[in-house]
């Protein structure tokens, strides 16, 4: 039989030139990223609550003072969502002595600059004029502040709280709280000479930590708390950009944070005198969590004691459901680019009264790759002439707030609020934004004068909220507290002694759309107020929509 | 001497001249017999008797003799000892005679042909004289003129096969030894060495004489003024005879009895590997017997080790010449090949055409200028060279080049056991590979090592060789040495070896194997030899599937794949019944293929069939681009546009090609088609299914180009050449230079001298994990890229598997997939559970299960060795990095291992009773988790660390809390102490423990059942069946002949 080549040289020669065609367009690079395979709670964007069904839970708190007389006298919250008593540990992890030894060299004495060295931590001074020298630890804490683990026991629908200082007496301590099961929400509160402060413990340790704000001027003094709760050491490179430059200390270059321990330097004695301090801490190897602790003492502006965990990655969005441009208060939305790569960054104020005040355009913000800008929301033009246009005595600006990068280039976003001690936000207080949405989450932490504020970025649909309360093993509702309506691109802020649930008690808050929620609370004596965004419940956090639609 | 077979003439007067008796053996005699007396009758040497020894032959042969020889005596035996045995009844009852004749009984000599031999060695001073022999019915066709033996004894002739006598080896010549029919021996000599060795009966006992009268000094020569007719037909006159078997058995017996210690020693390993190849040639070729009487050969000589030991002492005795001084009469180099035309020209039952020996016989006669000779040759040597860093160090243990087990008996009792020990345990039958490398590790004489390099650098010229059959039916040398040279030199064997790919190396062996069973199916043009129907086709070619199963399972849709692509080719050249028989044949040979792997095919595919299993699977989107695959360019091996010479060589006979070349042509471009697209949907991310490494779809795709290459030359050497000129002189032009280009890459390759394959593997880095096992026995879990992993495993996510070793680092066993039963979904959720971060004690939760390390190779060698990385999923790599007891120990940034703290052993004693009693219901792997986790194993001790074999374990026990064992539950596996059984439980789901009766010496053991051996047995029943099935065709021919 005979056949024609002629037709199968066609479709040979064509399926190869096709197949050549079509796949120089195809893109197909192989992931390297978590994110493509990584739920997205556990990218590691904000704290996030594990599931209901969670074999465990494992919150890492960095903690602040646990001395009776300390600075930040520290109390770890658990609040339990779920309907079962959950058991578990909490070990806390007394400091150990600070690895950097500052000591003065000959050129000291002349009063022309500073050096210093690291050395073991049994060290715990060195000779004066001794020759600067650089050496790391990797030793395990000495026996004396070896972690002690508490048992804890957590009952369903209740909270308990641990005061560090009652089981250790240490300087500093960082507690692990481990538990079996997950829908649970753990805190940290300082309570201080200077203020009070409370904010979420986080879920994930990870090998960079990152802070927009911070100072070390004259009546502030910053410390940054290592915690490494790992059978491995950390070695960390931390870089400091100031106002005036970037700085990696050599103290802080390769860095050594032993295993299963927690060491607190204080960053003043370094980078001295600095109204501006954005923080990159970077591990080498290891994990571990680091956390900011800001004690100002008032005598230049007001007081406050503000902890936080870090942000261990930067996000292209961050929301801020709450904010105010009020008489006395100060409002500033401080954006660090940790990057090498120039950040365009818009910042979206978002009046509560449009009608009022008018939309305002956004400020629109270069930040230089390894760089910070502020923006002192009452200082600027627009903000001034928003409230003038809105006329009336006194008038008070409620809104929300949105920093979106337009190039991609992601960063760190943090909100300053300082108060004199008449309003109703008085004191000093930092807050990371929300650069997730979430539908579920638990407020461990509570206080009798507590706002929540629910914010829907969803620019058409409005969103229903309930809020229940976990007390006494109990889902407390009310009809005050239940379908609450959030309108579309609006806010919701309710005060906790309206919603019926009783005072000073652990909330869960559900809404049926993607929002963000913070909680506002005033605590301490002097009064100090303190923001944080709520901690999600697994699954139901969800991206920002895209600020081009 | 007996009485003579009729009365003796009176002796013509004359000269003195030595006395010669001519010994006639026969037994059962043919019509030649009486010629051959009566050429003796006629002979003109004046002192010669003859003396006929009548071996046990049923008839008496007197009269025959009377008749033909009136002066022959005639002696007879009772029984045949054989040839030797009967001739040495002279040296009883000849006497005062001073040569001796040996003469098999179809030899007739010229008329004077005795005294020509009688005169020469008293010329010559010479032991032993023989003829010039020629064949019975055509004098003029030579058979001897004596004969001479390489090194190992293998013997070789003067003469060629079917060379015609024109006086050219008319000249007295000294030779190593004279082939049975006729030997004139001194008859002192003859004494003196103890006549024949009357062991060896038939075969052989012509040399073994010889090459003594040799070390005694004395010389053999042949006078070819004496001629002798031979009919040298035994095989036909005692079919019952093995002839290779005896030749095997006696060559072997004369090379140890002959050389001297001193050769021996450095010989014998040479005989040891020669015997191998035969061995492993045999079983390829399924030719069991061959492959027996290699290995027979040896054991038969050791069983008779002391007769050896007596004869070289008595030949000490006699020896006057050394081993350096005989050197000058053997041959140089290996004659087996001209041994094999030799046996082929005298007749030798061809009873498997396809063999391998069949093969290198066809290779060495097929061309009229030897050009597949220089081309293997110089192939051989460039592999070798592009092999000799490989050779002469190791092939180090990268991704699937896994070490072999200490020995084969590790392999043969995994396979008998019943257990496999990958993931958790489970009660599954082991792959039937195990047998195969314990076969394939007992030839090396339990060199694991050597083994290992063997079979892993073989796979190369065996595909090769693959290659070069395919186009055994075209009878072209050119088309054959074209493809044997485009599918050696294609990259895909060498990246697949530098990317650690043993089953791209299988598939390489395997793709032209399967291809010419699929091309033979189709019968089309010029394939329609092939014997038998669809039916035996798809028999045998699931014959050669099933062989390369054992090593890669996916073979058997591989086989699938390619049929369709075949049949894809086939319809577009316009037969659409020799399509449906190509599908047919690879739908069959996949179906027997798998019915071949019963047992282990039962347990694999059961309900909960795991593909990923099979290993080396992957998913989602790869690197390798369009051009790349057309240049098989998956590795480091490949040069860019070179690399495309190749293709260009395939698309001549599509072009310029007529009739079948052309059409055949057109097919396998069609099946090639087929390969690439399928590879190319996977590395587009577009494939529903996993599919395999990269050069197991590339080999079917260079099996057919190199077919179509070779199509090429058969098209230049039959279309183009000679036809005059036209523009399809151009494809000759085009075909030669593509030819050469397309060589560079492979040759530009061999430089490196390891293929690309790294210098250094893991095992120093990680051999402390072997160490371990002397603490307490444990797993090491392996986390990373399939492509990556030592071991066959689980998927975990996408571009992720796991698995697990025993006790250290993991060996080829565990190369194979592993059952899906057992406790491996429990590990799995575990991993999950790290990876969704909802624990981080990930240790907890793989510490019940003796997991003692976690490994994660990045690279498939330490740094600096190797410099690709595949990187781990990052999800799983920060889940890992974010538990708390898991301490990360550095080892080489090639690898990130992590030493679980939370570990017990896998056999351990447990302070309490009742841990993890969660019934024996099922249990999900949740459920098993939080039991696991629930559980308080903090005073538990590793026990019974006396590993009996891999299923049983013995050592002390007190009696207290009981015993725990973290392997899959099955009811086989009981604990006795000191006689007393300990009740046992299914704790966690997925583990065993068990109630300590008393205290004691404890022991552990797993009973097999029987079903396990009625399996085997049914396997064994299996494959004796398609083997026999797959020959028996062949037979039918020589039957038919012989009936004929």
């Amino acid at each position: 039989m005979r056949f024609s080549r002629w037709p199968a040289v066609v479709i040979i020669a064509g399926l190869l030139v096709g197949a050549w065609v079509v796949d120089r367009d195809h893109e197909r690079d192989r992931p390297t990223s978590a994110d493509a395979s990584t739920p997205l709670e556990a990218q590691g964007f904000l704290p996030v609550s594990a599931p209901d069904d969670a074999l465990t839970s494992t919150w890492y708190c960095g903690g602040g003072t646990a001395t009776d007389d300390g600075r930040a006298d520290t109390t770890i919250v658990v609040a339990n969502a779920t309907d079962r008593e959950l058991n578990g540990t909490l070990t806390i992890f007394p400091s150990i002595p600070s690895q950097i030894v500052l000591q003065a060299d000959p050129a000291e004495t002349t009063g022309l600059s500073t050096t210093a060295t690291t050395e073991a931590p049994t060290t715990t001074e060195a000779p004066i004029g001794t020759p600067t020298t650089t050496s790391t630890t990797t030793t395990a804490p000495p026996l004396t502040e070896r972690p002690v683990a508490v048992d804890l026991t957590v009952p369903a629908r209740d909270r308990v709280e641990v005061r560090l200082a009652d089981e250790v007496d240490a300087e500093y301590a960082a507690a692990l709280v481990e538990l079996a099961g997950g829908a649970v929400s753990v805190e940290q509160r300082v309570d201080g000479p200077h203020g009070a402060d409370v904010s979420p413990c986080t879920t994930q340790a990870a090998d960079s930590w990152y802070f927009a704000d911070g100072r070390t001027t004259v009546d502030a003094v910053e410390t940054l708390a290592f915690f490494n709760p790992f059978p491995d050491p950390a070695v960390v490179d931390v870089t400091f950009r100031t106002e005036e430059d970037l700085r990696t200390p050599v103290e802080f270059e390769a860095y050594a944070v032993p295993a299963q321990s927690l060491v607190v330097e204080d960053i003043g004695t370094l980078v001295t005198r600095r109204e501006h301090v954005s923080v990159s801490a970077e591990a080498r190897s290891g994990r571990l969590v680091v956390s900011r602790l800001l004690d100002i003492d008032g005598s230049e502006g007001p007081r406050g004691l503000d902890i936080a965990a870090g942000a261990p990655r930067p996000a292209t969005t961050w929301y801020f459901p709450d904010g105010i441009v009020a008489e006395g208060l100060g409002e500033t939305y401080v954006v660090y680019n940790p990057g090498d790569t120039a950040a365009e960054v818009d910042l979206y104020i978002e009046p509560d009264e449009v009608d009022r005040f008018g939309a305002i355009e956004p400020f629109g913000l270069t930040i230089p790759p390894e760089g910070f800008q502020e923006v002192a929301v009452e200082d600027e033009e627009r903000i001034g002439t928003a409230i003038s246009a809105a006329g009336g005595e006194d008038p008070v600006l409620r809104h929300g707030a949105r920093v979106v990068s337009v190039n991609d280039i992601p960063v760190v976003v943090e909100r300053v609020l300082e108060g004199d001690g008449d309003t109703d936000r008085p004191g000093f207080d930092l807050m990371f934004g929300a650069p997730l949405l979430m539908e579920q989450a638990v407020l461990a932490a509570s206080s009798t004068d507590e706002s929540v504020v629910v914010a829907n970025p969803s620019g058409s649909t409005p969103v229903r909220v309930t809020f229940r309360s976990l007390e006494g093993g109990t889902l407390g509702e009310s009809p005050t507290a239940t379908e609450l309506e959030v309108p579309a691109a609006g806010r919701l802020a309710v005060d906790l002694a309206t919603l019926g649930l009783g005072s000073d008690v652990a909330l869960i808050v559900e809404a049926d759309g993607p929002v963000t929620i913070e909680r506002r609370v005033v605590i301490g004596d002097p009064a100090d107020s303190s923001g944080a965004i709520a901690v999600p419940l697994a699954g139901t956090v969800s991206e920002p929509p895209s600020p081009f639609g | 001497m007996d009485q003579p077979a009729a009365e003796p003439a009176a002796p013509a007067p004359g000269p003195v001249t030595p006395a010669v008796v001519a010994v006639v053996v026969t037994h059962e005699p043919g019509p030649w017999f009486d010629e051959g007396l009566r050429a003796l009758a006629l002979q003109d040497y004046p002192d010669l008797t003859v003396l006929v020894i009548d071996a046990g032959s049923t008839t008496d042969p007197t009269e025959r003799v009377a008749a033909a020889c009136p002066t022959a005596f005639v002696r007879r035996i009772e029984t045949n000892p054989g040839f030797g045995a009967a001739a040495n009844e002279a040296l009883e009852t000849v006497e005062g005679a001073s040569y001796l004749l040996v003469c098999h009984d179809d030899v007739a000599l010229s008329s004077g042909a005795v005294t020509a031999m009688v005169d020469e060695a008293g010329r010559s001073n010479a032991g032993l004289v023989g003829p010039k022999v020629s064949e019975w019915d055509d004098p003029r066709q030579l058979l001897a003129v004596g004969m001479t033996i390489d090194r190992t004894g293998h013997p070789s002739s003067y003469v060629e096969a079917g060379e015609y006598d024109q006086g050219q080896h008319d000249g007295v010549r000294d030779v190593f030894y004279l082939p049975g029919g006729c030997q004139l021996i001194r008859a002192d000599l003859f004494a003196t060495l103890g006549g024949f060795d009357p062991a060896q009966r038939f075969y052989g006992e012509d040399l073994d004489l010889c090459w003594r009268a040799r070390v005694a000094g004395a010389r053999v020569i042949v006078a070819p003024e004496a001629h002798a007719r031979h009919v040298a037909d035994l095989p036909g006159r005692n079919p019952e005879l093995d002839e290779y078997r005896l030749t095997e058995r006696h060559r072997l017996r004369t090379v140890l009895t002959c050389y001297g210690l001193g050769t021996l020693l450095w010989l014998a390993p040479l005989l040891v590997l020669l015997s191998l190849v035969d061995f492993g040639a045999g079983l390829l070729t399924a030719r069991a017997g061959r492959a027996r009487d290699a290995l027979g050969a040896w054991t038969w000589n050791l069983a008779r080790f002391s007769q050896i030991v007596g004869r070289r002492r008595r030949l000490s005795g006699l020896r006057r010449a050394s081993d350096r001084d005989l050197r000058a009469l053997q041959a140089h180099g290996l004659v087996r090949v001209q041994a094999f035309q030799q046996r082929e020209r005298t007749g030798e039952r061809r009873s498997a055409v396809t063999t391998v020996r069949q093969g290198v016989v066809d290779f060495v006669r097929s061309g009229p200028s030897g050009v597949s000779t220089a081309v293997w040759v110089v192939l051989g040597v460039l592999l070798l060279i592009g092999s000799r860093h490989l050779i002469t160090r190791s092939i180090p243990a990268v991704g699937e080049l896994a070490p072999f087990p200490g020995g084969p008996s590790v392999l043969w009792n995994e396979f008998f056991s019943g257990w496999r020990s990958a993931g958790l345990g489970s009660d599954a039958p082991a792959p039937t590979a195990f047998l195969a490398l314990s076969a394939w590790g007992t030839l090396f004489l339990t060199f694991m090592g050597l083994a290992r390099t063997v079979f892993i650098l073989g796979l190369i010229p065996l595909g090769g060789f693959g290659a070069w059959r395919l186009l055994r039916e075209t009878d072209s040398v050119y088309g054959r040495v074209t493809a044997l040279v485009v599918y050696v030199a294609s990259p895909v064997a060498y990246n697949a070896l530098a990317d650690g790919s043993l089953r791209g190396l299988i598939a390489y062996a395997a793709a032209p194997f399967l291809l010419g069973g699929l091309v033979r199916a189709s019968r089309l043009e010029p394939f329609t030899s092939a014997d038998g129907g669809v039916w035996r086709a798809g028999l045998a070619l699931g014959l050669v599937t099933a062989i390369g199963a054992l090593f890669l399972p996916l073979l058997v849709l591989i086989v699938v794949v390619m049929a369709v692509g075949l049949a894809f080719g086939t319809v577009l050249t316009g037969h659409a019944g020799a399509a449906g028989r190509v599908v047919t044949t690879g739908l069959l040979a996949a179906a027997v293929a798998v019915v071949l792997q019963i047992p282990w095919s039962i347990d694999f595919f059961g309900t909960d069939t795991d593909w990923t299993a099979l290993g080396g699977i992957r998913e989602g989107a790869g690197t390798l681009t369009v051009p790349e695959l057309l240049r098989f360019e998956s590795g480091p091996v490949g040069a860019g546009l070179a690399g495309f010479a190749f293709l260009v060589l395939a698309v001549v006979p599509v072009i310029v090609g007529r009739e079948w070349r052309a059409a055949w042509a057109v097919r396998v471009w069609a099946m090639a088609l087929v390969g690439w697209g399928l590879l190319w949907a996977g590395e587009a991310g577009w494939s529903p299914v996993a599919l395999p490494a990269p050069e197991v779809l590339l080999a079917p795709a260079a099996a057919a180009v190199a077919m179509a290459a070779g199509l090429a030359a058969v098209a230049l050497e039959r279309d183009v050449l000679g036809k005059g000129f036209s523009w399809r002189q151009i494809g000759l032009v085009v075909g030669v230079g593509a030819l050469i280009v397309g060589m560079g890459p492979f040759l530009a390759a061999t430089g490196n001298g390891r293929w690309y394959l790294p210098r250094n593997d893991f095992t120093v880095a990680l051999s402390f994990l072997n160490a371990e096992e002397e603490d307490a026995p444990f797993r090491v879990l392996w986390i990373g890229d399939p492509d990556v992993l030592p071991l066959s495993g689980w998927r975990l996510s996408e571009g992720t598997d796991y698995a697990t070793s025993d006790n250290g680092l993991p060996d080829v066993t565990e190369l194979f997939p592993g059952s899906t039963t057992g406790g491996t979904d429990t590990l799995a959720e575990a991993l999950h559970t790290a990876t969704r971060r909802e624990t981080n004690r990930l240790g907890d939760l793989l510490g019940p299960m003796g997991i003692r390390y976690v490994v994660v190779p990045e690279r498939l060698a330490p740094e600096p060795f190797a410099s690709e990385e595949y990187p781990l999923d990052p999800a799983v790599r920060d889940a890992l990095s974010s538990q708390l007891d898991l301490v990360q120990i550095n080892v080489n940034p090639a690898v990130t291992l992590y030493e679980n703290a939370a570990w017990i052993p896998t056999r351990a004693l447990l302070a309490d009773s009742g841990a993890g009693d969660m019934g024996e219901g099922p249990v999900t792997p949740r459920e098993a988790l939080a039991a696991a986790t629930a559980t308080d194993f903090g005073d538990s001790t590793a026990a019974l660390g006396d590993e009996l074999g891999p299923t049983t374990f013995r050592g002390p026990v007190d009696g207290q809390g009981e015993l725990y064992l973290a392997s899959g539950p099955t009811s086989g596996w009981s604990l006795s102490v000191d006689g007393e059984e300990g009740d046992r439980r299914t704790v966690f789901g997925w583990a065993n423990a068990f109630d300590l009766p008393r205290g004691g010496t404890a022991t552990l053991t797993f009973e097999r059942p029987i079903t396990r051996y009625l399996l085997i047995a049914v396997q064994v029943g299996l494959w004796i069946f398609v083997i026999s099935r797959v020959r028996r065709p062949i037979g039918t021919p020589r039957r038919q002949e012989a009936a004929s």
